[in-house]
């Protein structure tokens, strides 16, 4: 009797193991994917005022390449040793081969996010010179390579700084008061990042630049950024328990959407940069331009506050 | 590393930490990591050698920039007349601040001037500036000329 108890334990226990592992082999793709979230998102956040900048982009029109990949290499470094650290990179390891991994990542993460944003911006085409596109983008992956490697210091260690937050404000708080207090934290992080840019001439000039099919990117990519970074500070790990009408994630990215571009309307009349009676499509254009940093912004809001 | 295991379930040390270990090893090389390591080295080759590429191809010869007016792509909107300017850069760096004079030589006594000026203008790139005239091209002849340009 108690031998055959003692068999079905061992069998109920092996099943669990079973059952885990394979959660866990299905998991492993699910936990690569929230760590290369982290990594955009810290990238973005990082990199969105450089990426607004127009002597960065002159830069990788005049600096000659072999400087641009030295310096990429040091961004690189600078990641690796980030990564190395307890609380820098995006993922949970400090091995050495896992440092490697994710300066390689990081490297590789900033490429690919400075050809989207600057394709995106209308700065780099199809049919410009090879050398000219290559150096913008060069110089342009290094705040975002260095951004993914600040990740896990932004955001917290799988999410531990967002569920802290929750843990002490979320149990008593109504869906009216978390809503309350979302709206607040996007609108503060939006003005954080749209403030500093909404002066310069990188809005009206990349506004110029703006077709139909670029405003419509440009939606779809602020959208996308202000969906990883709210899945990323929160949401994907299930510690957003609060119950409200604007606590899931696709509503609260187009709300927070929608705020920032809000905040970018009233920073550019605020600074002068529109006014009343200016032609529609220039205020749209400007708008957007502007929403996507409040964007990034505001929905990294929620970490600031 | 994994003799931190809860008391009474000592059943099984062995196959519990080899789970341990196994889960462990599975968690820090998945297929999912080498995946996205996998793809990231792609790029960072496929980088390498795009620059490899431009660098030995492009030279580093200083900026020839020259100038030439697309003539059948004249535009007359009200008063004016729109002569589009292609401004190319064949040399090996970049130029700055390319300065381009368009002359007309109708049939007016003096003539007619009009310049514009390209920020930046990278090897291999063409860009198009616009002369605006008030009499009309097709009667005179139209001249264009590289003013001036900077060196980084």
């Amino acid at each position: 009797m108690i031998a055959h108890q003692g068999q079905s334990d061992a069998e109920e226990a092996r099943r669990v193991m079973e059952q885990s592992r394979r959660e866990r082999q299905v998991g492993s793709w699910g936990k690569e994917l929230q760590d290369v979230l982290r990594a955009i998102s810290g990238g973005f956040i990082f990199a969105t005022p450089l990426l607004y900048t127009m002597e960065m982009w002159w830069i990788g029109t005049t600096a000659e390449l072999w400087k641009l990949m030295l310096f990429l290499g040091v961004a690189a470094l600078i990641s690796l040793g980030l990564a190395r650290s307890r609380s820098g990179g995006f993922k949970e390891e400090t091995s050495r081969f896992a440092s490697l991994e994710q300066a390689v990542d990081g490297v590789a993460l900033g490429l690919i996010g400075a050809v989207i944003v600057l394709t995106v911006l209308n700065r780099i085409q199809l049919g410009d010179p090879l050398g000219m596109v290559l150096g913008k983008v060069i110089v342009q992956a290094v705040p975002i390579c260095i951004g993914a490697a600040v990740a896990n210091a932004i955001f917290g260690r799988h999410g531990e700084r967002s569920r802290e937050g929750d843990e002490e404000s979320g149990g008593s708080q109504s869906p009216g008061q978390a809503f309350i207090a979302d709206f607040g934290a996007t609108i503060i992080g939006a003005i954080f990042i749209a403030f500093s840019i909404a002066p310069t001439d990188e809005v009206p000039t990349l506004a110029a630049g703006m077709d139909y099919v670029h405003a419509l990117a440009l939606i779809a990519l602020s959208l996308l950024l202000t969906w990883i970074i709210v899945f990323v500070s929160g949401f994907g790990t299930g510690q957003h328990e609060q119950q409200g009408p604007f606590q899931s994630p696709l509503t609260e990215t187009v709300l927070a959407y929608l705020l920032s571009l809000l905040v970018a309307l009233v920073s550019l009349f605020l600074f002068d940069r529109i006014e009343w009676g200016d032609p529609l499509g220039e205020l749209v254009a400007m708008v957007l331009v502007l929403g996507l940093p409040a964007a990034v912004g505001g929905a990294a809001g929620r970490l600031v506050v | 590393m994994t003799t931190r295991d809860a008391g009474g379930e000592s059943d099984e040390p062995q196959n519990r930490e080899e789970g341990e270990r196994e889960e462990s090893r599975r968690h820090r090389r998945s297929a999912a990591e080498w995946t996205t390591l996998a793809i990231s080295i792609i790029i960072i080759v496929g980088l390498i050698v795009l620059v490899t590429y431009v660098s030995i191809t492009r030279g580093n010869e200083p900026p020839i920039v020259e100038a030439r007016p697309l003539l059948a792509e004249i535009r007359h909107e009200g008063d004016s007349y729109y002569v589009p300017v292609a401004v190319t850069n064949r040399g090996g760096r970049t130029a700055e601040q390319v300065l381009i004079q368009a002359e007309l030589n109708g049939s007016a006594e003096s003539p007619e001037t009009s310049e514009f000026t390209i920020d930046f203008l990278a090897s291999g790139e063409t860009t198009d500036g616009t002369a605006v005239f008030a009499t009309d091209p097709v009667t005179g002849e139209v001249t264009v000329d590289v003013a001036s340009f900077q060196s980084p």
